[in-house]
C-alpha cells in the first residue's frame, strides 16, 4: 500500500509540474504576441521565442517522465490510458501556442493596426482556455464533478474564438491590404484559433474520463 | 480408492476451465502477477469447497443412488465431456456434464430423482437470468454509490484495484463453494469419503487445475472482458460471484460461463447497450444442451462396458 500511494503522489505532484510548465508556455505565448503587436519587431520577439523554446521542451521532457513512470504499474490500465491520452491532448495546446510564435517570427508577419485590437482579442480568448483545460485536470485528482464546469467554459470560451477568427477574416479580406499579406494574416488567425479547438478535444477527453468516473 | 482419481480428474479440468475466470481480471489489469493469482483462487476456492460446499454435495448425490463404480463412470464421462469440448473450443459446463453423465447411470438403473432432476434444470435455466438481474441491479446500486462518493481519480483507481482483488476472491470462493460438489459429492453419496474429506479433496482438485494450466484462459478470456471499462468489469466479476453462491447455498451446481453472460446483458441493459448478441445466445443453448448429453451419451458407454445397468 505505501509503495501505492507513493508512487500516485509522486505522479500527481509530476502533472502538477507539467501543467505548471505549460501554462508557463502559454504565459510566454501571450506576452510575446502582444509585445510583437505593439512594435513589430523580431528582435523584441527573440528572447521570448528563445523561452517559448525552452519551457515547451522542459514540458515535453517532464511529459514522457510522466510516460515512463506511468508503466511502472502504479494504476490500473484503464487509468494510465486515460493519463497517457489526456496528457497528449493537453501538449497539443502549448505546441500550438509556440508554432504561432515561430510562425510570426520566420514570417516577419506586418499586422496592420486596424486589425491589432481583434487579434489582441483572439490571443487573449485562445489563451484563456488553457486556463480551464489545466484546472479541469486539476479537477480530475481533486474533484471529478467539477471537471464539466471547466469543460463548459472551454466551449465558451471555444465558440467566442471562432466567432472573432470568422470577423477577423472577414474584416482582413475586406481590407486594402496585398492579398499576398491578407492569406498570410489569415493563417495565422486560422493557426490562432486552433489554440482554442485543441482546449475543446482536451475537455472533450476530459468529460469522458469524469463521466466513466462518475458512471 | 482408485476411483476417486475420476472426481479428482473433472475437478481439475474444472480449476484449469473456471478458476481463470475467477480471477482473470486481477491479473489482465496488472494488480497481481499471474502466481499471486492463482495462489488467490487456489486458497479461495479451497476455502469456498470447505465451507459452502456442502448444499450442492448433497443435491448431486440424492439425484440417484450411487456405488463407487457408477460415481467412477458419471464423474469420467463428465471428464472427458470437458475435456473434448474444450479442446474443440465449444462452450462447455462441468456441473451440467456431471448432470449428464449421473443422468445416464439413473436411466440405466432406473433410480433417476426426477423431482430433484426438475430443480437442477430449474436453476440451470435461472442462472444466466439470475446474472442478468444480479448484474443490472449490482451496476444501479454501486454506479450510484460511486456517483455519490464522487472519487477523485487516483482514489477511484485505488478503490477499483482493491474492490477487484477482493471480488476475484470472493468469486473464486463462490465458485469453490459451488462446484466441489462437481469433483466428489458422488463419492460422498457412495459413501467413500466423509463430507469433510469431500469437501477437501474437491477443493484441492479444484485448485491444483487453478494452479497448473490456467494462465492462458486467464489472459485470453479476461483481456477481452477487460475491453470494458474497471467498473463494469468490477460489477460482472461480483455479479458471477454473487449468482454462484446463491446457487451454492440453494445447492445446486452451475456454469460460471452463463452466470457471466447473463451479468453481461445485466450490466449492458443499464448502460443502454446491446451487448448479447445471437451468438451469446446460442453460446447459452448450445452449453446447455452439448455437455449433459454429450457425457450422458459417454456414461451410458461406459457403464454398459463396466455391466453396471
Amino acid at each position: 500500500m505505501p509503495i501505492f500511494f507513493s508512487k500516485k503522489h509522486y505522479l500527481l505532484e509530476m502533472i502538477d509540474s507539467y501543467l505548471a510548465k505549460a501554462s508557463a508556455c502559454m504565459d510566454t505565448f501571450l506576452s510575446a504576441f502582444l509585445a510583437y503587436l505593439q512594435d513589430e519587431n523580431c528582435e523584441t520577439l527573440q528572447p521570448f521565442v528563445d523561452q517559448i523554446n525552452q519551457t515547451e521542451a522542459e514540458a515535453d521532457d517532464l511529459r514522457r517522465k510522466i510516460e515512463l513512470t506511468l508503466y511502472e504499474k502504479a494504476l490500473i490500465p484503464e487509468s494510465r490510458g486515460d493519463i497517457l491520452g489526456i496528457l497528449e491532448s493537453v501538449d497539443k495546446i502549448p505546441n500550438k501556442a509556440q508554432s504561432v510564435i515561430l510562425q510570426i517570427d520566420t514570417e516577419y508577419l506586418h499586422i496592420p493596426a486596424c486589425f491589432k485590437e481583434d487579434f489582441q482579442q483572439l490571443a487573449k480568448v485562445n489563451f484563456q482556455t488553457f486556463g480551464q483545460v489545466a484546472g479541469a485536470v486539476r479537477s480530475l485528482f481533486d474533484n471529478l464533478k467539477e471537471v464539466r464546469k471547466f469543460t463548459a467554459e472551454i466551449g465558451i470560451k471555444e465558440r467566442a474564438s471562432d466567432a472573432i477568427e470568422r470577423g477577423l477574416i472577414r474584416k482582413i479580406f475586406s481590407s486594402s491590404a496585398p492579398m499576398g499579406e491578407k492569406i498570410l494574416l489569415k493563417e495565422l488567425v486560422i493557426e490562432m484559433g486552433n489554440i482554442s479547438d485543441r482546449a475543446e478535444d482536451a475537455a472533450d477527453r476530459l468529460n469522458i474520463i469524469a463521466a466513466k468516473r462518475l458512471i | 480408492m482408485i476411483k476417486l482419481v475420476a472426481g479428482i480428474l473433472l475437478g481439475w479440468a474444472l480449476g484449469v476451465n473456471d478458476a481463470a475466470k475467477t480471477v482473470g481480471a486481477a491479473v489482465s489489469s496488472h494488480m497481481i502477477s499471474y502466481r499471486a493469482a492463482a495462489l488467490l483462487s487456489a486458497v479461495c476456492i479451497l476455502l469456498g469447497a470447505l465451507i459452502g460446499g456442502e448444499a450442492g454435495m448433497r443435491t448431486l448425490g440424492s439425484l440417484t443412488g450411487q456405488t463407487g463404480n457408477s460415481a467412477f463412470v458419471a464423474c469420467l464421462s463428465a471428464a472427458m465431456t470437458v475435456g473434448i469440448l474444450t479442446l474443440l473450443h465449444l462452450p462447455v459446463s462441468a456441473s451440467q456434464a456431471l448432470v449428464g453423465g449421473v443422468l445416464g447411470i439413473g436411466m440405466l438403473c432406473g433410480q433417476m430423482d426426477w423431482g430433484v432432476l426438475g430443480k437442477v434444470l430449474i436453476c440451470w435455466l435461472l442462472t444466466p437470468v439470475g446474472g442478468l438481474f444480479i448484474g443490472g441491479i449490482a451496476y444501479l446500486i454501486l454506479s450510484r454509490l460511486l456517483f455519490i462518493m464522487n472519487l477523485h481519480f487516483l482514489k477511484y483507481d485505488q478503490l477499483m484495484r482493491w474492490a477487484l482483488f477482493l471480488i476475484c476472491g470472493y468469486s473464486a470462493y463462490s465458485l469453490g463453494a459451488n462446484n466441489v460438489a462437481n469433483a466428489t459429492g458422488l463419492f460422498l453419496k457412495a459413501g467413500l469419503l466423509t463430507l469433510s474429506q469431500a469437501t477437501l479433496i474437491g477443493g484441492l482438485s479444484i485448485a491444483l487445475g487453478s494452479l497448473t494450466f490456467s494462465r492462458g484462459v486467464m489472459h485470453t478470456l479476461f483481456s477481452r472482458i477487460l475491453l470494458m471499462d474497471s467498473f463494469s468489469a468490477l460489477v460482472l466479476l461480483l455479479s458471477v460471484a454473487l449468482t454462484l453462491h446463491i446457487f451454492a447455498l440453494i445447492g445446486v451446481p452451475v456454469s460460471i460461463s452463463q452466470a457471466a453472460i447473463g451479468a453481461v446483458l445485466g450490466i449492458g441493459l443499464m448502460k443502454n447497450f446491446r451487448l448479447l448478441s445471437l451468438s451469446s445466445l446460442f453460446q447459452i443453448v448450445l452449453g446447455w444442451l452439448m455437455s449433459p448429453t454429450l457425457a450422458l451419451i459417454f456414461s451410458i458407454i461406459l457403464a454398459k462396458s463396466c455391466r453396471l445397468g
